[in-house]
């Protein structure tokens, strides 16, 4: 009898040992310091979206895809509401860069229907825009590389490539200066030249006089 | 015995379970860079543009310069006293650990790359894991005679008025841009003399 009395105290002791360290156990769990999460995607990935250039798009191909009704692009414009009331790409959305995070722009930058191009004076802003996005986590985002500036040296005022230069670079050039026309660009050189209204001229026939004076 | 075997079994598990528990917890990797500022944050810091530095403001001595171009380029020409951090590189134990000491004993930190847009990257990086003192130089830099030249940049500038630009470009009254004239160059040939004197 005392043999599992003492067998029984013992039980009870090793289930107080047990439970006491599973307590010790679960405090030190919740005191642990905190995971901080990462709202978004790790620094490694975002220094690798850095450095990689698959988000910028150029301006040749922008506007061949805008001229073709490309109907999955979106333009995103960041600059200030003035500058987009002063000139902006036909079509483009106003999203200024201090409102990039809110819920309103979220709608048009979180999805994964349309390509958005985002685009400013230059690729500054557009890029610091991306990247916020990017770090969100946000897919289908490109920048327009070289921005309006280099929309407007390309496309709408194309420079002519000098005489030594390649076939390709002419061929460049007409399709840009056809994509400018597109654009609204009305170039003195490709103005179609008025057909002068023929004249008419009437040919009077000088009647063979017969040889006067005779024989 | 029924109840002794419980018992044992009970005792078991509970050791196992209490294991399992300490194994966890010593095999926690904590995430070796954590980004501290969130969106929020970092878009105040964007919007505030007090980051970005013209080279007249520019205080040599209280800043740190950090040249974030490729070595190779750095080796060809960088502003004095600069320090070479690769982009790839920024996140590097030695190199991170090296911007945190900076920023630790509060020393103003300037990036600078061939322009702007090359430090944005960079920049955001560092801004988001929480470093406070972190500037970008307005810059952009060339080569003249294999010697660097540093020049103001004029970030985010429209090169010309767009909707005046537009509006002459749909009326067809843009002067194309003239192609310099073509130099000609007279070569005055040297009449061959006959040779004089005779025989």
């Amino acid at each position: 009898m005392s043999k599992s009395y003492k067998y029984k105290k013992f039980l009870v002791r090793r289930y107080q040992i047990l439970a006491a360290i599973l307590i010790v156990l679960s405090a030190g769990l919740v005191l642990l310091p905190k995971y901080e999460k990462n709202e978004g995607i790790k620094p490694e990935a975002f220094l690798l979206n850095v450095l990689s250039t698959e988000r910028y798009i150029n301006t040749d191909e922008l506007a061949d895809r805008l001229i073709n009704q490309d109907p999955t692009i979106l333009l995103v414009d960041v600059r200030t509401p003035k500058e987009f009331e002063e000139y902006s790409l036909p079509n483009a959305v106003n999203i200024p860069l201090a409102d990039v995070l809110s819920s309103d722009s979220e709608a048009y930058l979180n999805q994964d229907a349309f390509d958005v191009v985002l685009y400013s004076n230059d690729n500054y802003y557009s890029d610091q825009a991306y990247f916020l996005c990017n770090r969100l986590g946000y897919k289908n985002l490109y920048v327009l590389e070289g921005g309006l500036n280099k929309w407007f040296s390309t496309i709408i005022n194309p420079k002519m490539p000098k005489e030594t230069a390649p076939r390709k670079d002419f061929d460049i050039y007409n399709s840009r200066i056809a994509a400018g026309m597109y654009f609204g660009v009305g170039n003195s050189s490709q103005k179609i030249v008025k057909k002068a209204p023929k004249k008419v001229i009437k040919l009077t026939k000088k009647k063979k006089k017969v040889a006067e004076g005779g024989c | 015995m029924k109840e002794l075997e419980k018992t044992k079994r009970i005792s078991i598990s509970a050791v196992l379970f209490i294991l399992i528990i300490f194994i966890g917890v010593l095999s926690f990797k904590r995430p070796k860079n954590v980004f501290k500022n969130d969106k929020n944050i970092s878009l105040n810091h964007i919007i505030k543009q007090d980051y970005i530095l013209q080279i007249k403001d520019l205080d040599r001595t209280n800043s740190t310069l950090i040249d974030i171009r490729s070595p190779y380029e750095y080796n060809k020409g960088y502003i004095k006293n600069a320090v070479n951090i690769y982009v790839p590189d920024l996140l590097e134990p030695k190199q991170l650990a090296y911007i945190k000491q900076l920023d630790k004993e509060n020393k103003i930190i300037v990036l600078y790359g061939n322009n702007p847009e090359e430090a944005n990257g960079a920049w955001l990086l560092l801004t988001q894991l929480g470093l406070k003192n972190i500037k970008v130089l307005c810059v952009k830099l060339t080569y003249k005679n294999d010697k660097l030249i540093v020049e103001s940049y004029p970030l985010e500038k429209p090169t010309l008025n767009y909707a005046e630009f537009m509006k002459k470009a749909s009326s067809g009254k843009i002067k194309k841009v003239k192609r310099a004239q073509k130099k000609v160059i007279r070569l005055i040939k040297k009449k061959k003399k006959v040779a004089e004197g005779g025989c």
